[in-house]
């Protein structure tokens, strides 16, 4: 039986997971899982640690000893919590890796990339070039490499390519597309292609996400508060968006580049851009190499240039 | 009320008719024995049915099934085959003629009555006779069911009508047969007829109807009504009523002069039509029981009426044929006013259809009152400066036309209020202010203005039939074999074209074309009327509108076909029922139908527009059509080729044969080798070589010969070509098949003397092969030769020998390929190939840019005046000239838009999608919209827009969150998410929804005598609007309008801080700039603020007359109130003196600009410049300056105007 499926003992944690609820995947026990699940689960729980910025060295540690025959896995986890916790890999285990060999080697090696080199193109090789030769197999099993590339062409702004992908989907066998990873990737898409059915129903998902228990998961609940802020005011619902506003700054949360970008473009939507200048300062701060920061940039630059062009020599 | 005909057959006198419920065909029975069935559309004679002996009185078509009945006065009852066309069978029965016959409507009974006193049922399945009703004593001269009850109802001679109740017989018909009867039971049956074994009774009479002084000829149910009517000999029509226990008579209907032979009711309209052999056929209001038409045939008796069981059709029998005809118009009265249709629907009411929300309106006006009862609005002419209608109605000497405004709010049909009418047989605006009618008995056109006062009369000549509308300030003449475009303000005819029976004009969208539609033909030409192009169809034209792209839709009885102005035509739909086409809107065909409905057809354009790109060269799009639509079928090959594109249809092509045919037309070898593979077919290859050797192909040849076994040819090929080594193969080819004959004309070929000999030798020709041997001096074997034949050389005697023949060696290699020029492949073999439409290029046909106005939006007022005499009392509202300019097709809008580099994904649709330098600055595309800026505005300088450029790029972006760690994906805010066309996506652009609050900040500054903030909030309006997408007209207006309320604002105030900078001893600059201030549009709360500022100054610097001035104008805004109290108070002093002690350039009697440079007048008529964007003004020398009230664009630029419309 596919421990994946619905009535599978992994269906929760990985839902959990892949929905930034991290806090509840590091809370289960390894003893509540079969011998068999148990390696997956641990490797959830390291991702999560790891997500939520604490070190997870210690459960590394305890996982080699537990599971031996696995330091492939272990190697990759161990230099992923170094990136994380030191900002860069001495170990340059990311940089020797040329081509993946299995999933979770593809995924984070493709995240280094695009967080350490900034280099999304490569990356969008690297990944391809791991699906492309991923047997057919294993590709139906593991989506999680799909999910990074769908969003990597969306950051590029490729929504053909993202779209292409999601509908390659229709190929797969109806189980994968239970998974809650498609949901996910779905979900970005619906919002994306826009429309107001699209977005509504991309909206529903995160919704419903929400009413299950966050009390003491502030940092999820952020992160899911976020992308409805986004959702709603796509939807252009703006009162909405301003309680959603609210209740996010209640959280107290770390300031978060995305949030505060979104929140430029409400402040110029429903303030005529009153607080942006505001907003920028804190965006600089928060995140200094924000797209939006970049972006303006590069237009302010241009503006430069049509200024200086069209200027009469007065 | 007119009565058209449709049909008109020639025969001897018919007795029966009926109609078919599908097709468009009626079954006639003649007096002669013969039934001949009709196709009424065409006027064709189908089929001849001759079996009865003797006449054939009655006919009837089964509802569903291809069956058909007939009567005769042979007795008997046949059943007809539509199928075979033959007689299926013979009812036997009656016993004297049969006067009518009818199919049941869902039983399979036939009904019938005869000369012999009965009504007999009949079952057609097992072919017997179920019932006899007995009761009338005289003949029985109709006899029908009810159209959904089990009833009879009959007539007879009797002088009754009678309501047979016929449930019994249902009942038992329906009944399981339990078992087998005994005969006795059958015998029984047999005896009494209208019992059965259990005694129910088979048909009762329900109702004996009388009041007939006469016999009756015929009596009819009402299609829904307890209603019956009849007709009898005693020249009266008798409406009858039935409840469910009795019936009575209603009324009688008086005017016939003759026996009334038949009566129906209408089948959807409350009106009664009778005939009779006074020759008339007469309708009868049903309601009010009053005749409301005749017809008369001047020798011919009538016998019978039908009606269609759908259509508002009827058909009636007479002395010499049958006439089908229909009453009254069943062309909705119709017009088209931009995106609206304003039409009469079914119940005689306006409405209006919306084209862009597909939606129509509620009933907006009642005509019910307007003419008489059955009087139909033939014609509707719409005019929108004041929101009416013109409509015609009646015929002949009493047409008449009636001016109603619509209702401004359409709350249901109300009925009219103000209407203006007069006698007219055809109205319609011709502009603004004036319309036409014509009344045809004088030939006379009036020209009336909107009071319904005739200011022009204008008499035509009197071969002028009808008038059409002809565009702004004209009409067409119509004469029966020609139509005259006539100017009514010059009264002169402008040009005429020759063709016959005009009906109706249609105008294409950009008023360059009409097509003007008779019965069967239709003419399109140019708007100067010279011909274009002309078709015939066969069946009636109904009517016709042009597409955007202009193809002519048009729609006959049945069909909705296409014409291109080349005159290539052909069919896009068929119709169920006939339709009116209004307009057409890409794949959608707004038609009204019978009933008076807007009916939206779904078409494919494809083809005609394939066609039309093909006509126009415009092959680019022809490529697009190829590669996107499955366009396929003989008629679209044939057509490419007949064209000339063979190359075209190849593409289209499945079929091998035809692909290679085509091939071979367009000299495509390659392709034609190919499908001659998969075919092959010893006719293709032929042919293929044939046309292949035409090209020097000799590979190709060299194949088709070797595949046909053409061994001869083919030595002869290599023989040409040089090629020994091939040669001497096939000289063993020939040797192995044993074909001696090949085999030496191969040898001749390559010149292989000795082997010439041994075949020679061979065949027993020896002295042959001696002389051959012996002349090429092979004496060797000449020897052997003559020892083999048995004589000595001596005995031979051979002629001089000469020196033997070389054999010439080719020159080079074999010859290879004819070479051909290298031909360019056509345009489409190469776009298909590379797939690069693009790239190619090829002139576009012209669109024709400049739209067509409708009269009654017609910005040119239409003068008709006669003479200078007439008095000014009825001059135009000249006021209204002046708002004229929306024309803004002038300017080649398009040169304006700058080429956009391709983008992907959302930002390539908003890119794709701009209209608006708003549209490309969301988009991200700064450079386009700074450059249509540049071209519309003559924008300058940039920098002030720097913040609103920002805010609308950032406005439609976000940034949605996906995988911790990765940077959030680019997500868009759409103008409108209900949109799901991608080629609509435009991004949303903040600014319109809160240019009021603006407004009201920039006020409020104002009133806190903030100036400063005030003008930058209002130049910030400004900045805002540059940069701006708005929906619609009304928006456009509306930006417009604040834009100049905001330069008001921006000069005003400008103005007023500059008084307040002056130095206080520059009194006079100081009052003129006070009084400069007031002739600012500000509001009038605001305005009062100026006028106290100049009045307080005037006063207080001794300049009385104008504080005097000034506080006028303040009582005419402010007549009350504290202000008020003040500015009486300073008049009351300053007329004491009344007088200026400093003379300052201000007119407060004049009107004038200010200069937005200097502050100082420019009076009407002295030079100045403006700016774009804005309007504001300024005196010449400063053309070319940065606007002091914008800030940003440059006086006097060449500019074309802000667009704001995405």
């Amino acid at each position: 039986m596919d421990a994946f499926s619905d009535s599978g003992e992994l269906y929760t944690i990985r839902n959990q997971f892949y929905t930034n609820q991290h806090h509840k995947v590091k809370s289960y026990s390894l003893n509540q899982f079969s011998p068999e699940s148990q390696l997956k689960v641990l490797e959830y729980q390291i991702r999560s640690t790891i997500a939520v910025e604490e070190d997870a060295s210690q459960l590394i540690e305890e996982g080699k000893s537990k599971f031996p025959g696995n330091e492939d896995l272990f190697q990759l986890l161990s230099a992923w919590d170094d990136l994380k916790s030191f900002g860069t890999d001495d170990s340059t285990y990311f940089d020797d890796i040329k081509t993946a060999s299995y999933e979770l080697q593809a995924v984070l090696t493709t995240i280094y990339l695009v967080k350490l080199e900034k280099d999304i193109d490569q990356a969008i090789t690297f990944l391809t070039n791991y699906i492309d030769n991923a047997n057919t197999l294993n590709k139906y099993n593991e989506i999680e490499p799909f999910l990074i590339l769908v969003q990597l062409h969306l950051i590029k702004g490729n929504f053909s390519a993202a779209n292409k992908i999601f509908l390659s989907f229709k190929n797969f066998p109806d189980s994968a597309r239970d998974n809650i990873i498609y949901q996910v990737l779905e979900s970005w898409l619906l919002a994306i292609k826009g429309e107001s059915d699209n977005i509504n129903n991309s909206y529903y998902f995160y919704d419903e996400l929400l009413s299950t228990d966050f009390d003491d998961d502030p940092q999820g609940k952020f992160k899911l508060l976020n992308v409805l802020f986004v959702l709603t005011i796509q939807l252009k619902h703006y009162p909405e968006a301003q309680e959603l506003l609210t209740q996010i700054k209640a959280l107290n949360q770390k300031p978060n580049g995305d949030f505060i970008a979104n929140h430029i473009t409400f402040d110029y939507l429903v303030n005529d851009g009153a607080n942006v200048d505001k907003l920028l300062v804190e965006l600089k701060e928060a995140e200094s190499d924000h797209p939006l920061l970049k972006d303006l940039e590069e237009k302010n630059s241009v503006f430069d240039e049509i200024v200086a062009k069209y200027s009469v020599s007065a | 009320m007119k009565m058209l005909t449709k049909f008109e057959s020639k025969s001897s006198r018919a007795k029966g008719v009926a109609f078919h419920p599908k097709r468009p065909w009626v079954l006639v029975s003649l007096h002669s024995s013969t039934i001949q069935l009709w196709d009424y559309r065409m006027g064709t004679l189908i089929d001849r049915f001759e079996d009865h002996v003797g006449p054939v009185r009655c006919v009837d078509f089964h509802p569903t099934q291809p069956l058909f009945v007939s009567g005769g006065d042979d007795y008997s009852i046949k059943v007809w085959s539509l199928n075979t066309r033959k007689c299926i069978f013979t009812l036997n029965g009656h016993l004297d003629y049969i006067r009518t016959v009818s199919f049941h409507k869902d039983l399979p009974w036939i009904i019938s009555c005869s000369d012999d006193q009965t009504i007999r049922i009949w079952n057609w399945q097992n072919r017997q006779e179920i019932a006899c009703l007995t009761g009338h004593n005289h003949y029985v001269m109709s006899a029908q069911f009810h159209p959904t009850e089990d009833l009879i109802v009959s007539a007879s001679l009797d002088q009754t009508v009678r309501v047979w109740d016929i449930s019994g017989l249902r009942k038992k018909h329906s009944a399981p047969t339990s078992s087998m009867r005994s005969f006795e039971d059958q015998l029984q049956r047999q005896q009494l007829p209208q019992q059965d074994i259990f005694g129910n009774v088979n048909a009762i009479v329900k109702y004996v109807l009388e009041g007939h002084d006469k016999g009756v000829n015929y009596a009819a149910f009402h299609p829904t009504l307890p209603l019956i009517v009849s007709a009898g000999d005693d020249r009266v029509v008798k409406l009858w009523r039935m409840s469910d226990t009795k019936a009575w008579e209603v009324d009688t209907c008086r005017g016939h002069t003759g026996n009334v032979l038949c009566a129906v009711f209408h089948p959807h309209q409350d009106l009664i039509l009778s005939v009779s052999d006074d020759k008339t056929i007469r309708v009868w209001d049903l309601n009010k029981r009053v005749p409301i038409k005749q017809f008369r045939r001047e020798s011919d008796r009538f016998w019978l009426i039908a009606s269609h069981p759908t259509i508002n059709l009827f058909a009636s029998c007479h002395d010499s044929g049958v006439m089908v005809f229909k009453l009254e118009r069943e062309r909705p009265a119709h017009a088209i006013f931009q995106n609206k249709l304003f039409y009469v629907n079914a119940e005689k009411q306006v409405q209006s259809y919306d084209f862009q929300r597909n939606e129509a309106s509620l009933p907006m006006l009642s005509l019910k009152k307007i003419g008489k009862t059955w009087s139909f609005m033939r014609t509707l002419s719409y005019n929108q400066s004041d929101n009416s209608i013109l409509v015609t109605h009646g015929e002949g000497d009493s047409g008449n036309y009636a001016l109603i405004t619509l209702p401004k709010h359409v709350t249901g049909a109300i009925e009219p209020t103000d209407i203006r009418q007069g006698e007219g047989n055809f109205a319609c605006f011709i502009s603004r202010n004036r319309f036409v009618a014509f009344i045809k008995s004088s030939k006379t056109l009036h020209v009336k203005d909107l009071s319904n006062n005739i200011t022009k009369t204008i008499q035509l000549d009197s071969s002028v039939t009808d008038v059409l509308y002809g565009g702004p300030g004209r009409v067409l003449l119509v004469k029966s074999h020609s139509v005259v475009n006539y100017d009514v303000q010059q009264r002169k005819e402008l040009a005429e074209i020759s063709v016959n029976n005009v009906k109706y004009v249609s105008w294409s969208n950009d008023g360059q074309n009409l097509a003007l539609l008779s019965k069967h033909t239709i003419t399109i030409a140019t708007k100067d009327l010279e011909l274009v192009t002309s078709m015939h169809e066969t069946i009636r034209i109904k009517s016709a509108a042009w597409d955007d792209s202009g193809v002519l839709l048009y729609s006959t009885l049945n069909h909705i076909k296409y014409t291109l102005l080349n005159g290539d035509n052909g069919i896009i739909k068929t119709l169920e029922n006939t339709l009116y086409i209004t307009r057409i809107a890409q794949k959608q065909v707004y038609c009204l139908n019978r009933s008076g409905e807007v009916e939206v057809v779904n078409i494919d354009p494809t083809e005609y527009r394939f066609k039309k790109s093909l006509v126009n060269k415009n092959f680019a799009e022809v490529l697009r059509i190829i590669k996107n639509s499955n366009l396929v079928g003989q008629n679209i090959i044939a057509y490419l080729q007949k064209k000339g594109y063979p190359e075209v249809a190849l593409q289209f092509v499945q079929d091998p044969e035809t692909r290679f045919e085509l091939a071979l037309e367009c000299s495509n070898i390659n392709v034609a080798l190919e499908q001659a593979k998969i075919l092959n077919n010893n006719t293709i290859w032929e042919k293929l070589g044939e046309e292949a050797l035409n090209q020097g192909n000799l590979e190709v040849v060299e194949f088709v010969y070797q595949k046909l076994h053409l061994f001869d040819k083919l030595a002869f090929l290599y023989t040409y070509k040089g090629d020994s080594e091939r040669l001497h193969k096939m000289a063993t080819v020939a040797e192995h098949r044993g074909d001696v004959s090949a085999l030496v004309q191969n040898t001749l070929y390559n010149n292989d003397v000795k082997k010439r000999c041994q075949v020679y030798i061979q065949s027993g020709m020896l002295p042959l092969a001696y002389v051959l041997a012996k002349s090429n001096g092979f004496t060797e074997l000449a020897q052997q030769i003559l020892q083999e034949a048995g004589v000595e050389e001596k005995d031979v005697e051979l002629p001089e020998i000469g020196s033997t023949v070389a054999l010439p060696q080719p020159v080079t290699e074999p010859l290879g390929n004819w070479p051909l020029k290298e031909s360019s492949l056509s345009f489409f073999e190469s776009a298909l190939l590379t797939g690069q439409v693009e790239n190619l290029s090829l002139e576009q046909s012209e669109e024709a840019t400049d739209k067509f106005v409708d009269a009654s939006a017609a910005v040119v007022d239409f003068n008709d005046e006669d003479d200078a005499l007439e008095d000014e009392g009825d001059a135009w509202d000249l006021d209204d000239d002046l708002d004229i300019p929306e024309d803004d097709e002038i300017i080649p809008a398009d040169e304006d838009f700058p080429v956009v580099a391709a983008a992907d994904g959302e930002i390539g649709y908003w890119l794709k999608n701009a209209k608006t330098a708003g549209g490309y600055a969301a988009a991200g595309s700064f450079e386009q919209a700074a450059s249509l800026l540049s071209k519309q505005l003559g924008v300058v300088n940039f920098e002030p827009l720097r913040s609103r450029f920002l805010e609308v790029y950032s406005s439609s972006k976000l940034y949605l969150p996906g995988i911790d760690d990765l940077p959030a994906m680019k997500d868009y805010i759409r103008a409108d998410n209900d949109e799901d066309n991608p080629n609509k996506f435009k991004p949303y652009i903040p600014g319109f929804d809160s240019l009021e609050d603006q407004l009201a900040l920039g006020f409020k500054y104002f009133n806190a005598n903030n100036l400063e903030d005030a003008i930058s909030t209002f130049r910030s309006i400004i900045y805002t609007i540059t940069l701006i997408t708005v929906e619609d007209e009304d928006q456009e207006s509306k930006c417009k309008d604040v834009l100049v309320l905001c330069r008001e604002y921006v000069l005003g105030l400008s103005i007023e801080l500059a008084r307040r900078a002056l130095d206080p001893n520059d009194i006079k600059r100081n009052l003129e700039l006070a009084a400069y201030f007031t002739r600012a549009q500000l509001q009038n709360p605001h305005k009062l603020n100026a006028l106290q500022v100049a009045m307080t100054q005037s006063f207080k610097h001794k300049n009385f007359a104008s504080a005097s001035h000034f506080a006028d104008e303040i009582l005419k805004i402010s007549p009350s109130g504290q202000r008020a109290e003040r500015a009486q108070k300073v008049k009351a002093r300053a007329d004491q003196v009344a007088s200026d002690a400093i003379e300052i350039d201000f007119d407060p009697y004049a009107e004038f600009d200010i200069c937005a440079a200097t502050y100082t007048p420019i009076y009407r008529g002295s030079p100045s410049v403006s700016e774009e964007l804005v309007g504001a003004k300024y005196k010449p020398e400063f053309k070319g300056s940065v606007c002091k009230i914008t800030q940003i664009t440059a006086v006097g630029a060449q500019a074309s105007g802000l667009r704001i419309i995405g």
